[in-house]
Formats: C-alpha cells, sequence, structure tokens
C-alpha cells in the first residue's frame, strides 16, 4: 500500500521516523527549530523531539561544518540543514578536507556519519544565490557521498538510508519540487544509496537526468514517445559514487546518450557521464553524446532571463532529436 | 609521327631570320628535317630547348617583329588559353624558367603551417585562389574548392563500425552504397540485410541459369511463300473479325461412294476421286446463295468495301516444304467432281513441285483447307486476305452415329467455316456451313 504525498511530507516523515529510531540522531540548523524550517520540512520536530535534538543555530555555516564533523566523530549521527546549497562552500572546508578524509586518514574504520541538507533549484526568481547546483562542486571528493533524489518516494527512502550511512552525505533537496506529489510506501522503507534507477523504459534514446531534471526528462520522453520515439530515463540518485551499470547497459540497448541537469554543461555530472559511457560503451554509441544543462553563466535574476536559463523537457526533446539526426 | 627530338636551334634568340631560312633542325624515327622560317624577322623566343622531345602540335619558339616581343603568349596562357598546343614536359619546365612572370606568391607562417598539414603548395593555392598574400582561410578555400575536403571520406558512428566489422563490411562500401558520408547503425543493418538478399537472388539466378535462355539451333529467315503467309496471317489476326463456326457431316454415303467410284474413274479417268473435291463441288454449287462469302474485303476504303463475286475460284491450301501455297481452282462451280479431282491432284504436285504459274495462285473468292489428311479431329483455318470465309476440312473419323434409334458405326467429318464477322453474317456463315452439310451427307446430288 502507498499515498499520494509531497516530497515535503517524506523528509519531515524520515526525519520524524530516524529520530524516532535512532537517539544519536539529531537535527539543527538556520529556522530548522521554532519556524520548523524556511519550508516547513522540519514542522514539529522540535516540539516532539525537544530543543536538545532539534534546534536552531546563527548564521554561521562554518561553524555548522565544523561542528557537525565534531559530532559525527564524536559518535552521534548529526543531520545539519545548511538553507541555501549556495552557500555549501562556507562550510566546505570541513567537508571537503575533514568529513571525506577522516576514514582514509586514520584508517581505522574511524567514520563521518553526518548528513548535510541543503536546497537547490531554479526558477522562482531567487538570483545568483538561492539555487545553484552544487553537485559539480563536491563531485570531485572522494569520500562525499552526494545525493539528489527526484521523486517522493525516493526522498523519503534516500534521506533514510543517508542518515544511517556511516560516510558523510551531501542530500541536496530541490526547493521547485518540494510540492512535487508522488506515491509513498505506508510501511517503514529505505532506498540503498549508490543505486541508478531506471525510471522509465525505452530503447531509442537514453537519457540520463539527476534530481531536478528527471521529471523534466519524462516529460520530454512523453512528448517523444508521441513522435515514436520511445526513450529511457535513467535517474541515477546517488551522483557520487555513481552507479554506471545501468547506465551502460541502458546505451547498449538504444546506442543514444543524452544527459540532463540543472547546473550549467561545462564540467558537471552530465559531463562526466558521458565521458564514462564513451569511454566503456563507445562502440555502442550511434550518434554524439548531447549534454543539456544551463549556459555558463550565473544564474539570472531578471525573469525573462531566468526562463531562458532553465532548461525544459523542449531543450531535452531537442537533445535527443539532434542526436539520432546527426 | 607523333613526336620528334629538338636536334639543334640554327637560330638564337634575338637573331633575324628570313623566309625560307632554316631555322631549327629535329628528329624523328625516321628522318632528320628542318624547319624554316615562313616569314622574316627576329627569332623572339626559343619555348623548346634543343635536346627536348615533344609531341606534334607543341609550340617550338616565336619568331616576329622585334615590337611583338611583348605580346607573346605567356606559359599559363599557353596552358589555359589554347586547348589544341600540348605542351611536353621538359618544354613546360624551360619555359617556365625562361619567364617569371607570374607575381610572387608570399603565404602567412599559419598558412605555410595549414598548407603543409595538407601536403598542398601555397604558391599553388595563391594561383588558384587569386590572392598574392596566401592567408589560412585561402588553403581551406583551396581545399575545398579542390575537392580535397569534400567529405567524401566516409566516417562510420563507433556502433556502426562494430556492427560493420561483425558483419564484415566495410564502413566505405557502405557510405558509397547510401551516398552518405556518415554510416549509422541503421545504414549498416540496411547494408548487411541488402546484401543477403542479393545474394539470395543470384543463389536463385545461378541455380535458374541453365535453364533460363534456350539455345539457339538455327536462325530462319522467313522469305518467300513462308513471308507471304506471315505477312497474311498478321493481317488477318490484327484486322479481321475472324470467328468459326463447326459442323459435324455424317460422310458414310459419301466415303462408301469415293470407295466404290475408285477403281472405275481410276480405269477411265486416269484420277481418284477425292473428298476435297467433293467439298469444293458443295462449296460451289451452295455459295451462290451466300455472295458475302464469296467475296473480298477492303479496308483501306472509306467507307470499307465489300465485293461480291459472279466467279467462283475455290483457293485450296496445299503444305509444301516451302510453305503454305494456296493455288486456284477458278471457275470451281463449272466443274465436275470427276475434273475437280483431276484439277485438285494437279494443282498439289504443282504446288509441291514449285511449278506453279503466277495466276494459278491468284484471283480466290473462297477458299478449302482440308487438314484431315493429317488427322486433324477439330483444325480452323485461317481466312486468306481479302477473302471473307475458309472452309476447314477435317479428318474423317469412324464414330458411334445414331440411325434409326439404334447405335451403328459411321464415319463423321467436322467442317470448320471460319468468316470475317466484320461483313458476313453470324447466321449467314451457319446455313452456308448446313447446307454444305448437307450436300456432303447427300454425294449422289455432286455426282451430276
Amino acid at each position: 500500500m502507498s499515498t499520494e504525498q509531497t516530497v515535503r511530507e517524506s523528509l519531515n516523515q524520515a526525519l520524524h521516523e530516524e529520530l524516532d529510531r535512532d537517539e544519536s540522531v539529531f537535527l539543527y540548523g538556520e529556522d530548522v527549530g521554532d519556524y520548523g524550517g524556511l519550508y516547513k520540512i522540519s514542522e514539529g520536530l522540535k516540539d516532539k523531539f525537544g530543543e536538545q535534538r532539534v534546534f536552531d543555530t546563527p548564521l554561521a555555516e562554518t561553524s555548522l561544518g565544523g561542528t557537525a564533523v565534531g559530532a559525527a566523530l564524536a559518535g552521534a549521527r548529526p543531520v545539519v540543514e545548511i538553507m541555501y546549497a549556495d552557500f555549501l562552500p562556507i562550510a566546505s572546508d570541513h567537508l571537503i578536507n575533514y568529513a571525506a578524509k577522516m576514514y582514509f586518514n586514520y584508517g581505522d574504520e574511524t567514520s563521518v556519519p553526518l548528513v548535510v541538507r541543503a536546497m537547490y533549484g531554479t526558477g522562482d526568481g531567487h538570483g545568483l544565490h538561492h539555487g545553484q547546483s552544487p553537485e559539480a562542486w563536491f563531485m570531485n571528493i572522494p569520500g562525499l557521498k552526494i545525493v539528489m533524489p527526484s521523486t517522493s518516494r525516493d526522498y523519503k527512502g534516500l534521506l533514510k538510508s543517508a542518515i544511517r550511512d556511516d560516510d558523510p552525505v551531501i542530500f541536496l533537496e530541490n526547493k521547485m519540487k518540494y510540492d512535487s506529489r508522488g506515491p509513498v510506501p505506508d510501511d517503514e522503507y529505505t532506498v540503498p544509496l549508490c543505486e541508478s534507477d531506471i525510471k522509465r523504459t525505452g530503447s531509442d534514446a537514453t537519457i540520463v537526468a539527476i534530481g531536478g531534471m528527471v521529471n523534466t526528462a519524462i516529460e520530454a520522453a512523453e512528448n517523444l514517445s508521441e513522435k515514436g520515439l520511445e526513450c529511457e530515463v535513467v535517474d541515477p540518485r546517488t551522483v557520487s559514487p555513481l552507479d554506471m551499470d545501468p547506465i551502460l547497459e541502458s546505451v547498449k540497448k538504444t546506442n543514444v546518450l543524452v544527459v540532463a541537469q540543472e547546473a550549467p554543461t561545462f564540467g558537471g555530472f552530465g559531463s562526466e557521464v558521458a565521458s564514462q559511457v564513451i569511454d566503456d560503451a563507445f562502440f555502442y554509441l550511434d550518434a554524439p553524446v548531447k549534454r543539456v544543462g544551463a549556459p555558463f553563466t550565473p544564474i539570472p535574476f531578471a525573469e525573462n532571463l531566468e526562463e531562458m536559463y532553465v532548461q525544459t523537457a523542449s531543450d531535452i526533446e531537442d537533445a535527443v532529436l539532434d542526436a539520432i539526426n546527426t | 609521327m607523333e613526336e620528334g627530338l629538338i636536334h639543334e636551334w640554327v637560330v638564337d634568340e634575338g637573331e633575324s631570320v628570313s623566309v625560307g631560312d632554316t631555322v631549327l633542325i629535329f628528329e624523328t624515327e625516321k628522318t632528320t628535317a628542318e624547319i624554316d622560317a615562313e616569314e622574316d624577322g627576329v627569332l623572339l623566343r626559343k619555348v623548346v630547348e634543343a635536346g627536348a622531345t615533344v609531341t606534334i602540335g607543341t609550340t617550338l619558339g616565336y619568331i616576329g617583329s622585334e615590337s611583338e616581343a611583348n605580346d607573346i603568349p605567356t606559359e599559363s596562357d599557353e596552358d589555359t588559353g589554347n586547348g589544341d598546343e600540348r605542351t611536353s614536359r621538359s618544354a613546360t619546365d624551360d619555359s617556365e624558367e625562361a619567364t617569371p612572370v607570374q607575381p610572387e606568391i608570399r603565404a602567412t607562417p599559419s598558412a605555410r603551417q595549414t598548407a603543409r598539414e595538407y601536403g598542398v603548395d601555397v604558391t599553388a593555392v595563391g594561383r588558384a585562389v587569386d590572392v598574392q598574400q596566401v592567408r589560412p582561410k585561402h588553403v581551406e578555400q583551396f581545399l575545398n574548392e579542390s575537392g580535397a575536403l569534400d567529405g567524401s571520406e566516409v566516417r562510420g558512428s563507433p556502433a556502426a563500425r562494430r556492427i560493420a566489422e561483425d558483419n564484415d563490411v566495410e564502413i566505405s562500401e557502405i557510405g558509397e552504397a547510401f551516398e552518405t558520408d556518415r554510416v549509422r547503425m541503421a545504414d549498416v543493418d540496411e547494408y548487411v540485410e541488402q546484401i543477403a538478399v542479393s545474394e539470395r537472388d543470384e543463389q536463385v539466378a545461378d541455380e535458374l541459369d541453365q535453364s533460363r535462355e534456350p539455345t539457339v539451333r538455327e536462325t530462319i529467315p522467313i522469305t518467300g511463300g513462308k513471308k507471304v503467309m506471315f505477312d497474311r496471317m498478321q493481317t488477318v489476326s490484327s484486322t479481321y473479325g475472324s470467328t468459326t463456326t463447326v459442323a459435324r457431316a455424317d460422310v458414310t454415303e459419301l466415303m462408301d461412294l469415293l470407295g466404290s467410284i475408285k477403281e472405275p474413274w481410276r480405269e477411265h479417268n486416269g484420277v481418284s476421286p477425292s473428298l476435297t473435291a467433293f467439298v469444293i463441288r458443295a462449296v460451289a454449287d451452295e455459295i451462290g446463295a451466300y455472295d458475302v462469302l464469296n467475296a473480298a474485303v477492303d479496308d483501306s476504303k472509306s467507307p470499307p468495301e465489300v465485293r461480291t463475286f459472279e466467279d467462283v475460284n475455290i483457293g485450296i491450301a496445299v503444305d509444301t516444304d516451302h510453305g503454305l501455297l494456296v493455288p486456284t481452282v477458278y471457275d470451281a462451280d463449272e466443274s465436275t467432281v470427276s475434273k475437280l479431282s483431276e484439277r485438285v491432284a494437279s494443282l498439289a504436285t504443282q504446288a509441291r513441285e514449285q511449278s506453279l504459274a503466277y495466276e494459278q495462285q491468284q484471283n480466290g473468292t473462297f477458299t478449302v483447307s482440308n487438314a484431315g489428311t493429317f488427322g486433324a479431329y477439330i483444325n480452323t483455318p485461317q481466312i486468306n486476305p481479302p477473302q471473307t470465309g475458309i472452309l476447314g476440312v477435317c479428318t474423317v473419323n469412324e464414330e458411334p452415329g445414331i440411325v434409326d434409334g439404334e447405335i451403328i458405326p459411321r464415319k463423321f467429318v467436322h467442317l470448320t467455316l471460319t468468316y470475317d464477322h466484320r461483313v458476313v453474317e453470324g447466321g449467314t456463315a451457319v446455313s452456308f456451313l448446313q447446307d454444305v452439310k448437307g450436300r456432303l451427307e447427300e454425294p449422289q446430288s455432286l455426282l451430276s
């Protein structure tokens, strides 16, 4: 049995269940306590679990990063919210140089079981600093897990897995999708990290999309289906470490690859997927690999420019057709 | 003689010559000869140096007045402007040294680099593109225009290359077949499928090969009597409304009669009575009432005409080694059966001996063809144009017949009347045939 619910509800449930399940889990960040989170993700948690386990902090991301690493090393499972992913760089010294390195530094099974929740997503007129997709900033760091779910079910299941995971996880939430709905199992469940998921099957082209672009890719695939092209949509869900096998299998079947992300294409997640496919499935490619992503420019504040900046289903459709008709 | 060796220039450049002066000496395989000046003047230039071998038509040098020196065509003019002047390699080299009239071509370092990469000469690029300062874009323009970069290299997608290799086909041949320089997976699949189909076709063709074309034993020109038959049958089959009606005549009595009079006739007339003669007699007697069958059609007239005849001249079809001949029994309605038997036998013999006179094969008004001697059960001969009908007489067979309600052996013959339905009514034809049949079934009436 499952229930249709929003991503917001799914995340709230996941936090509820994990705080309830494990006393070492605690949640903190800017406005997560009294206000219940800027987007109401942590609503009701402070009341239920008390201010020892759910509490507000000053606007001081460096401290958030540092305390999270410290708490995790000391045996707790901190869930820290960096309200906007755009400000992850302030905390990133702790994430990159400490959280990601401890396991390798000590060689004694030392782990840093922290989760950094941060929101991204473009299209709400928040300008330069409140909607960037930061996955590529951290992809190059071994030791960090980066999760970018796309459905209500995955958001809940993956957040629970992230909290239970012994490695540091950057959990990226698309703030434009908090209200999107989807079926979520009624019974308790988790979704494993590092497993790609086939969101739609097809044999004419493979679209690998991440985070907020998964739904856009599915929309594109439905439109192309009306033109007689069946696209397979692969959702890696975890950006790093990346589960490539389902992607390679899909490309071997379709021989055409399009990658889609919200971030600028240059140096992005899609480029990494493209590289690996070219490396490992070169002789299955029948078309140039096409990348869909933002132009290489900061997110414009002007509404019309932002509209141009955000990639849509029709951009993905064009990319698929371009590849096939090259 | 196609070429010659320039042995020696007798005159040097700048020297004057007069009409008849020897200008140079050349050698061919067979002889040594001189070329003399045809006009007074100065040897302005030697185009070909001594020792060079050149083909006929090559310009060797120029003689003219001093003032014409600047009018001498340059090397490139000769090459492009004057198509009938073929210049040997040695001649070209020599003259190029002698006349550095081309402006010097310069090139930028990057243009030289690009030219080197593609193995082309910047000077050639400059001349072709018509610039003195060659830039990289000029090299590219040259390469494009010369076809070096026209995409003639066929490229396959990685997947296409893998599948092509699996199927042992070349990407280049696929590109050629489909006239594309980009080969995709689907192209390979289609090409491989086409090969499979064509191989299957070839296999089938191989298997059929031996039985397909019949071997010619002999080619026989159609001439003479055969050509006459060829033309007439062509006319009939393409223009006549040939229709056939058939009757079966009980000729038991007739055959009995023939048997009984055979010996006496031989003794008295020296001829055997023939079935054909009796048929001719029956036809000749009855056809008067059916004049449209004793007639000729002329469809060249407008309106077309049918001419009926007073005379009854019956043609008899005789099969001979040199074709079907149709000698004429003139005025058949005025002959007795006895006389007809004699005439038919005589004409048949003449036909086989090719001794028929022209007149003996003309002027028929109706034809009788007896294929019965060959055993034809039912035979429908073609009308002999411009006649309007022909009666076929088939073989006489002994068959069960009914006489007075009893089945007894009788002798029957099929009579087939083919008529030109354009001018003969069906009823007319059928009535005529029934009348002929009736006469043959009462043979005594034919003896008178």
